[in-house]
């Protein structure tokens, strides 16, 4: 069992992708989330195409050339935020989710950045209407 | 993507982590009597082929989650109703459905869409709207045909 793969923390939380970008909702604390299009190409492979963080780190290294120490930091902030907020957890892949909602639309974007969490606040209870 | 399409998207995802602990508040008088203002839902994501008639559907229509029974399903479109109401329908896209209710609570006591009261509600709900449907065709009928002997 390889114990870098990470997966969605269970029926906690969900994600999404639209047009590049992820949302993410913790149903605990009902906070929701966006990553930008770095961070969410970092999740997308972290959670769908089921990839490691140091893969991820060589790949875009060799897609970028940037530093390695930048990029291994800058992925490893993001995956301990994206742990801290219960959004992901450390997992066997077997569990993984294998398609989320938007995922096939995420490439590699064309210039690095931080890939950066973003916490937006938190939500009220959902109301339904017949109307 | 700007804030208010990040929370409305949020809302989606909140739609679908539903449970006990995080369940979703019904609004309004248009599904009486099964479901009534202050109910609690759960709605779980479900897929278009797995959809039945009678189903209480969750669908994204504009920035609203209209909550309606399945009164026909068609190839790619389902045509909604509320129970309450005579006339309304709504024909709803694959692609809007968000979830299915599965499960009910009032004053504390939860009841299961498998649950008697649950499929007896559905039944009655269904077999209203087909009388009405009915009623109203017979109606248009009576009518054209009053029409042709005054010709």
């Amino acid at each position: 069992m390889n114990m870098d793969t990470f997966i969605l923390k269970g029926s906690q939380s969900a994600c999404r992708f639209i047009d590049r970008e992820a949302v993410m909702v913790n149903a605990e604390t009902s906070a929701y989330y966006s990553l930008n299009e770095m961070g969410s190409f970092v999740l997308c492979e972290l959670l769908v195409s089921v990839r490691n963080p140091a893969d991820i780190v060589s790949y875009l290294e060799t897609r970028f050339g940037t530093s390695s120490q930048n990029i291994a930091g800058d992925v490893g902030e993001l995956v301990a935020h994206l742990e801290a907020e219960g959004l992901i957890i450390n997992g066997h892949s077997d569990l993984a989710v294998v398609s989320i909602e938007g995922a096939d639309d995420v490439r590699t974007p064309t210039a690095y950045e931080t890939p950066k969490l973003e916490r937006h606040g938190e939500l009220e209870q959902l109301i339904l209407s017949g109307e | 993507m700007n804030p208010d399409q990040v929370k409305f998207i949020g809302k989606e995802l909140q739609v679908g982590l539903s449970s006990e602990e995080h369940a979703l508040y019904f609004h309004g008088e248009s599904m009486l009597p099964f479901l009534r203002e202050g109910d609690l839902l759960i709605v779980r994501p479900i897929a278009f082929d797995d959809v039945q008639r009678g189903d209480i559907i969750t669908y994204r229509n504009g920035d609203k989650f209209p909550t309606q029974r399945v009164f026909e399903k068609h190839k790619h479109l389902l045509s909604m109703r509320c129970d309450n109401w005579k006339k309304f329908t709504n024909d709803v896209n694959p692609d809007d459905v968000l979830g299915r209710a599965e499960a009910q609570c009032r004053d504390g006591q939860w009841i299961t869409m498998s649950s008697a009261k649950w499929q007896r509600a559905a039944r009655r709900s269904l077999r209203r709207a087909l009388i009405r449907a009915w009623r109203r065709a017979l109606q248009s009928r009576l009518r054209s045909a009053k029409r042709r002997v005054r010709l």
